[in-house]
Formats: structure tokens, C-alpha cells, sequence
């Protein structure tokens, strides 16, 4: 099993986060309120933010360890990213944004389009092919995107905000769709969002994210049955939980 | 009131159009077909138009090259260094050109900063057609970086990350993403600054002169032709009026590829929010 951990404090601008995480063949949902630092623990990460000291650790390889000044940029990390507004390159097609990572990764060029096009299909984008991201409805771009993602073969995932800023029936299909692709790729993957029912979606495990620090850690019963903080009192009564399947 | 008040700003608003509009229409009325083609035929104007179509070429590929590069860095520095440069890349644009012909003649001038070593080199750059080339770019040059940083600056960030993510090199990233999505503000900013090399008159006149054939552009033949034939200063301006028209088509094709933009100098000069 391949697992993401990540134990590390960085300092960004007023937020200060100090958070130590792991994730192994179950997504792990990080949740919390706006500008409590979970887009920037995803950067971190990836590599586009640097900490100030800490250890992020795929499969057992250091991507960052400050004891012994490592920090491998990002196109070494093996990471596959979908960023909160997707990210689709605006002068490439759908087809192409999936080639592209293909290109990156030394796929040779007679053999991108027919590797573009399976991997669309895997995330049934494959009519979407000839589209460009303008044309693309939130939840189209979403597949693309992650069509996109899987084609670099990343060994961990990592989602922002997937299901947010889509209408509501896409919505529903999505918080099926995406938690299946995910449970296939046995992959890790922290899932960012802000919403309970799309953090239940997504699993058992979720951490609660405030102001840069984790300041609860369970299944969403727990955090309902226990919550240790307003925020997440806050967060868990509207919510009636899905019943457990 | 509000009734006067509106008729007043109309009538203002329509002063200023009308007066920007009434040289260009009394250029174009006051040339007929065969004055135009008579004052092409003027011995000025054959050198001239070689010129200045050699010199803002080059000047343009001077510019651009090292204007994207510097763009991007000031871009990507995002601390007081950036904005100390990109505050310096402005200065051309306020100095007056012929503040910048004194300039270019005192760096580059025999009795210049760099004139001792550049004689010992057996070079003389004033009053040649490497002088026109220099003097454009250094009025030219920061509509393009200005421009051009502007456009970078609107690129959405997570862009790159993306790219990055999926194994892109910094060099791949900024080639095959950054470069190509921020393509129609590069363009629209070349135009710009290759405009601005195109009339280019009181930098080439202080530091290059004003000798048919080496140093003589179109913007100095207009000034040449007009104590001897006006017609052919009426011909030559009406070709630079042309290719200005060009240009706005080609900036406005430009805009609605790329969103806001720069036309003109205070746009040019404000920041965009940075990211």
C-alpha cells in the first residue's frame, strides 16, 4: 500500500500551519473553514509552497525532509493535482491537456492521442476529446481535469474543492462518481472541500482543518457524535448523516 | 440641472473626439490620389520607408526577445525588487524622447560613458543606422515589457503548478503554458512597442541625426520632406496614419483574445492587482 504522510509547519503570510498527516489507500478528507490553510497544505505538498521545516514522505521516498535538506520540485514529486477551478490549460483542447501531461512524461508523440483519448474514456470525457476548457460545464472540466491528472500515473492524488461550484444534479453525480474513480485507483489522496456531505462522500476519514492547525481527526460520526470544536459542532448540525451502507 | 449637466459633458466629451479626429480627416481631405502618388515618388521617401521597416524590425526582435525574459522575472519576483524594476523598465516612457537621445549620445557618444572603450574598439555608434536601432529600443521596449508582464500577470497560477505537477520542467512550463496563454498580450504588446518604434522621432534625431538612407526614418522624412514638398510629407503621413490603422485592428483583435488591456500609456503604466 502506498501511503502520503506529511508532518510538517510552514509560515504563510498571518497563517502559520502546523499539521501531520497521513494518508494510505482511503482518501483523506481535510475539511474547515475558509482560509484555514487547506489549499496550502495541498501546495505545500506539491511543492509550490515551500515549509519551513517538516517531512512530506510518498511511498517511503522523502519529497521534503528539512533535516537533511531535501526538496524535490514539483515535477519530481509524482503527484497528481486538480486544482479548485480545474486548471484546464485555455489554449489546449480537452485532448490536448491530457496529452500534454503525456508529453511530460516522455510518451512519444504517435502514441499521445490514442493514450489521451483511453484515458478520457476512462472518465466517460471521451466526447469532450475536441472541446476547449471554455466550452466545458463545471463538471466536464472536472473530468478532464482528472483524466488529466492520472495520465502523468501519479502516485498520490490530490483533489481541491472538487464537487464545489457545480449545479446541484451534477453535484449528486460527481460525489458518486469521483469517490468510485478514487476507491479503483487505490491510490492516497487528500480531498479538500469545505462541505460535510461532500466530506462523507469521499469516506471515513476526515480531518478537520482551523486556522493551519488539525484540530479534529475521525469518521463523520465522530465528529458529530464528539465534536471538538464549535467550527465542527457548527459544521455537523445541519447534517444528518448517509445511512452506513 | 442634471439635464444641464448631461448637455454639458456631451458637448465637452464631443469637443475632444472632434478635435482628435479633425488633423487625421484634414490629412486624408487635403491629399488627393495624385498628390499621394506624386509624393511617393519623392526621392525621400523610398529610404526612408527601407529604413524604418529594417530598424523596427530589428529593433522589435531586440525588444521582444530579452523583454519576455525580463517580464517574467518581474513577474515572478514578487518582493520590492520586482516592483524597483518594473519602475525602471517605466522610465523610458516618461522621459522625454529628447532627454533620451542626450542620454543615448552621453552613454554612447565618443565623449560618452562608453565611448573610450567602444573607439578602442574601433566603434562609432552615433549618427549610424545601429543608432536608429538603439534609440527605438530604448523608447520601445518598455510598452512591450510592461505590456507583456501584464499578461503574465493574468495568467492564473495554478496554471503552472499544474504543469509543474504533471512533470513539466520550469523551461516546459513556461514554454509550452505560460508563453502560449499569454500569447495575444505578448502580441498586442509587440504591436504596441513596434508602434511606438515606427515614430520615433526625437531620441533618432539627437543621437542618429537625420541622413537620407542611414539615419533618415519616416518620421524624419516627414519633418526632411516638409521644407521642401509637402506632398510628400502628406504621402508619408498618410502611410503611417494606414499602418496605425492596421496596428488598432490588430490590438483589438488582440483585446477581445485576451481580455483588458493596455491601449495607451496610463493603462500601460498601472499594475494589475498582484496575485
Amino acid at each position: 500500500m502506498i501511503s502520503l504522510r506529511l508532518d510538517v509547519a510552514a509560515r504563510l503570510g498571518p497563517l502559520a500551519i502546523e499539521v501531520a498527516l497521513e494518508a494510505g489507500d482511503r482518501p483523506l478528507v481535510l475539511v474547515g473553514p475558509n482560509g484555514s490553510g487547506k489549499t496550502s497544505i495541498l501546495l505545500l505538498v506539491l511543492g509550490a509552497l515551500r515549509p519551513e521545516r517538516g517531512r512530506i514522505e510518498l511511498d517511503g521516498v522523502a519529497l521534503y525532509d528539512s533535516a537533511r535538506a531535501i526538496d524535490l520540485p514539483p515535477e519530481e514529486r509524482g503527484l497528481g493535482y486538480v486544482p479548485q477551478a480545474y486548471g484546464l490549460f485555455p489554449h489546449m483542447t480537452a485532448l490536448g491537456n491530457v496529452a500534454f501531461a503525456l508529453e511530460c512524461r516522455g510518451v512519444p508523440r504517435a502514441e499521445r492521442r490514442a493514450k489521451a483519448l483511453a484515458l478520457l474514456e476512462t472518465v466517460e470525457a471521451a466526447p469532450l476529446a475536441d472541446r476547449a476548457p471554455a466550452e466545458l460545464s463545471g463538471g466536464e472540466g472536472q473530468r478532464v481535469a482528472l483524466a488529466r491528472a492520472l495520465a502523468s500515473e501519479p502516485r498520490a492524488l490530490l483533489l481541491d474543492e472538487p464537487l464545489a461550484a457545480l449545479d446541484v444534479s451534477v453535484r449528486r453525480q460527481l460525489r458518486e462518481f469521483l469517490p468510485s474513480q478514487l476507491a479503483a485507483l487505490a491510490l492516497p489522496a487528500l480531498v479538500v472541500t469545505h462541505d460535510l456531505a461532500d466530506a462523507a462522500a469521499f469516506g471515513e476519514d476526515i480531518a478537520v482543518i482551523e486556522n493551519g492547525r488539525v484540530t479534529q481527526r475521525g469518521t463523520i460520526h465522530e465528529l458529530r457524535e464528539r465534536p471538538a470544536t464549535s467550527f465542527v459542532a457548527e459544521l455537523c448540525s445541519p447534517f444528518s448523516p448517509p445511512a452506513p451502507p | 440641472m442634471t439635464r444641464l449637466w448631461r448637455i454639458g459633458a456631451t458637448l465637452a466629451a464631443g469637443t475632444l473626439l472632434a478635435f482628435l479626429l479633425l488633423p487625421i480627416v484634414a490629412l486624408a481631405l487635403t491629399t488627393g490620389l495624385g498628390d499621394l502618388l506624386a509624393g511617393l515618388r519623392h526621392p525621400l521617401v523610398a529610404p526612408a520607408l527601407r529604413l524604418s521597416l529594417f530598424t523596427t524590425t530589428v529593433s522589435l526582435v531586440l525588444v521582444v526577445a530579452p523583454g519576455t525574459a525580463l517580464a517574467w522575472r518581474i513577474v515572478q519576483s514578487r518582493g520590492a525588487v520586482g516592483r524597483a524594476i518594473e519602475t525602471l523598465v517605466e522610465l523610458p516612457v516618461v522621459i522625454p524622447p529628447a532627454v533620451g537621445g542626450l542620454a543615448l549620445l552621453l552613454a554612447f557618444g565618443r565623449r560618452g560613458l562608453l565611448g573610450e572603450s567602444l573607439s578602442a574598439l574601433g566603434v562609432s555608434i552615433p549618427f549610424t543606422t545601429l543608432a536608429v536601432i538603439l534609440a527605438e529600443v530604448f523608447v520601445s521596449a518598455p510598452f512591450y515589457v510592461l505590456a507583456a508582464a501584464a499578461a503574465f500577470r493574468r495568467l492564473d497560477p495554478t496554471l503552472l503548478v499544474v504543469a509543474r505537477s504533471l512533470g513539466a520542467s520550469p523551461a516546459r512550463a513556461f514554454s509550452r503554458v505560460a508563453l502560449p496563454a499569454a500569447a495575444p498580450g505578448l502580441v498586442a504588446g509587440a504591436a504596441m512597442s513596434w508602434a511606438r518604434s515606427l515614430g520615433e522621432f526625437g531620441a533618432t534625431l539627437m543621437f542618429a541625426g537625420n541622413l537620407t538612407g542611414r539615419t533618415q526614418t519616416l518620421p524624419l522624412a516627414v519633418y526632411t520632406a516638409l521644407e521642401s514638398d509637402l506632398r510628400a510629407a502628406q504621402a508619408i503621413a498618410l502611410v503611417l496614419v494606414a499602418v496605425a490603422f492596421v496596428l488598432l485592428f490588430v490590438l483589438r483583435r488582440a483585446a477581445a483574445a485576451s481580455g483588458p488591456l493596455f491601449l495607451g500609456l496610463p493603462s500601460a503604466l498601472g499594475r494589475g492587482p498582484r496575485r
